[in-house]
């Protein structure tokens, strides 16, 4: 399978400021990746050099194999819904539709229409008096009539409450599983990553940390639960992630191949939220452990 | 994308068009009266005699002109501060440029088609404007007499002006990404660079002719003409030098010294000598007429005789006055040459802006 998204040693400084350092990443096709990350850990850095509104300062990023934006066929295959959503507060939805339109050789028409009907938008609406919500959708809808092969959303639920936000990534899947099409979606809640992705990118520290489809992730990382100061050390397929203490236990989360068989530890499935903490975790404090109390 | 940008721009389009219609309808009802006060009162009086009252009566007798002026001067900045600066910047602020640089289409097209529609409207907005105010000053124009003196506001040179502002202003904007510092960034370059270019170009686009006389005292009466100016008031002053008998420049704008001066200063009792300020003292007697109360010089209004003894005065040195200037015949050639700088200008800052959104 191709890659969507394939970057090298891939930086971007603003200034003095390092938002994403040496990052190489390989995302294959056919995924619906979510890209978590602590704020300012780096995610709309990357999205953003992947729809080129930004361009690397050093390394490389390839989507479908070419440089973001290099051409009206490659800004045609990716769609893109920015954070916050912008959309012409002046124009009214059907003006956004037009736009789209205008501006996409591929444009379907007819999907953007029955879309619009389901969500109940009206058409002569201003986009600047639509509720947040409508807003995220009306910019989703732009983004999906294009047509494209790839779909990159930064935030898109993170303004959105809790019903709306719902609603929008229940019609994000609907839409991935009509038209096959890839998507990658930032966020930095994992509850909503764990609703709709099947593959996931972890940034912390403006490094990625992790990425892998969430199937294997699950099945490779562990929890264990043991006396504190175990007397075996874990075999050295086993690494360890992070490790919490109290006076007389540890947890660890630990990534390990084969299954862990060691009477001094119960081992539990990690969950996609410890995973996520765990290796945001590493970003911020490398070799040390935390001790909680 | 030409619909997009028109799309945008159709609400400051529709404000364009209000002030047109607005300014139409103002030179439309005063025009006829200009008219037939020109016809009725200027014109016969060439065959009574002396014109100078009524001439003046008729270039003050209109406010509204002197607001055409101002209007006329301040359409191009604000042109390019309204509808030049926040064509880009204000996508960049809304954040309606990752939208729209992230369709199908080449972000360079976009830029091409929001400078098309929003520069072709700047174009024509001034065109017509200055088209109108054109026509409705022509008698006025006649009886001033002085074309260079409104070379800025007349003809074709107003649309060179709007199109660099608006370039300006978007070129500013694509820089600065934000609407407001973009606009008053516009003003002030806008105004510097029109002042640069009035004060240090424009009398320069050609060579200029000179004319060589013998400096007159600059007042009326007595010996000598009434005005020590150029030989043709329709004439562009590039330069108006004094030079002593050894040719040396003592004097800027017709006068005595850089800011051309004219003063003579008094001796204080009688018999004493006057100097001729910034020159020399004055080999001969000054009448005890001229003799002001004491410390004071003389300005203007002096007596016969003594305009007399400033001239005898005057000639003792053999000063001479250098006028270099453009000629009236010039003025389309200038029009056009000021209309072309301005055009390149605009062209070469919508290279730039177009090469910094490439690069981005």
């Amino acid at each position: 399978m191709s890659a969507v998204i394939k970057t090298e040693g891939l930086t971007k400084r603003y200034h003095r400021n390092v938002a994403l350092s040496d990052c190489t990443l390989e995302i294959p096709e056919g995924h619906v990746v979510g890209l978590v990350g602590p704020n300012g850990s780096g995610k709309s850095t990357l999205l953003n050099l992947a729809v080129g509104l930004l361009r690397p300062s050093e390394g490389s990023i390839e989507v479908f194999g070419e440089r973001p934006a290099a051409g009206p066929d490659q800004l045609r295959r990716v769609g893109f819904v920015a954070q916050d959503t912008p959309t012409y507060s002046g124009l009214s939805v059907h003006d956004h539709l037009r736009f789209g339109e205008h501006t996409n050789p591929r444009w379907d028409a007819s999907l953007a229409q029955r879309r619009v009907e389901q969500l109940g938008l009206d058409l002569r609406r201003r986009a600047g008096r639509l509720s947040g919500g409508q807003r995220a959708q009306l910019a989703l809808t732009v983004a999906i009539a294009k047509r494209p092969d790839l779909l990159v959303l930064d935030e898109p639920v993170a303004s959105l409450d809790p019903l709306a936000r719902r609603e929008f990534l229940q019609i994000l899947m609907e839409t991935v599983a009509e038209h096959s099409v890839s998507v990658i979606l930032s966020s930095h809640l994992v509850a909503d990553v764990e609703r709709v992705c099947d593959y996931l990118v972890i940034l912390a520290s403006s490094k990625v940390q992790l990425s892998g489809e969430v199937e294997d992730l699950l099945s490779t990382h562990h929890r264990l639960i043991g006396p504190r100061d175990p007397v075996s050390d874990l075999s050295n397929t086993q690494v360890v992630i992070e490790s919490r203490h109290t006076d007389r236990q540890s947890t660890l989360l630990v990534r390990s191949d084969g299954p862990i068989v060691d009477p001094q530890w119960i081992v539990e499935a990690a969950t996609l939220e410890d995973i996520v903490l765990a290796y945001m975790g590493q970003g911020k404090r490398s070799p040390l452990d935390s001790d909680v109390a | 994308m030409i619909w997009l940008a028109w799309r945008q721009f159709r609400v400051q389009a529709a404000v364009g068009l209000f002030v047109l219609i607005v300014f139409a309808a103002l030179f439309g009802v005063t025009h006829s009266h200009v008219l037939h006060l020109y016809n009725t009162a200027v014109k016969p009086c060439g065959k009574v005699g002396d014109c100078h009252s009524v001439t003046n009566a008729f270039l003050n007798h209109y406010d509204f002109y002197e607001h055409l002026v101002q209007f006329s001067i301040a359409a191009p900045a604000l042109i390019g501060a309204f509808w030049g600066a926040p064509l880009v910047a204000r996508e960049f602020e809304s954040g309606t440029i990752r939208l729209t640089w992230t369709q199908s289409e080449m972000r360079v097209k976009w830029l091409a088609a929001k400078l098309a529609v929003a520069g072709a409207a700047s174009a024509i907005f001034v065109g017509l404007f200055s088209l109108m105010a054109t026509w409705w000053s022509s008698s006025w124009d006649q009886v001033n007499g002085d074309p260079y003196s409104t070379f800025d506001v007349r003809n074709i040179v107003p649309v060179g002006y709007a199109l660099f502002a608006f370039a300006l202003g978007v070129a500013l904007g694509v820089l600065i990404k934000r609407t407001l510092p973009a606009m008053a960034a516009t003003f002030v370059t806008y105004g510097v660079v029109r002042v640069f270019y009035n004060l240090h170009i424009r009398p320069h686009l050609m060579s200029p002719l000179t004319s060589t006389t013998k400096f007159y005292a600059p007042f009326a009466g007595g010996a000598g003409p009434a005005f020590n100016g150029p030989p043709l008031r329709e004439a562009l002053i590039v330069s108006n030098t004094t030079l002593n008998k050894a040719g040396k420049v003592i004097g800027q704008n017709g006068g005595i010294g850089a800011n051309g001066e004219f003063n003579f200063s008094l001796p204080n009792k009688v018999g004493g000598h006057a100097y001729f300020d910034g020159v020399g003292r004055c080999p001969n007697a000054f009448p005890a007429t001229a003799r002001p109360p004491v410390g004071t010089e003389i300005h203007s209004g002096p007596g016969p005789a003594t305009v007399k003894a400033m001239n005898t005065c005057i000639n003792s040195f053999h000063l001479t006055s250098v006028l270099k200037y453009q000629p009236l015949d010039r003025y389309w050639t200038f029009q056009w040459y000021e209309l072309g700088s301005y055009l390149i200008l605009a062209a070469l800052l919508s290279v730039f802006s177009f090469w910094w959104v490439r690069r981005r």
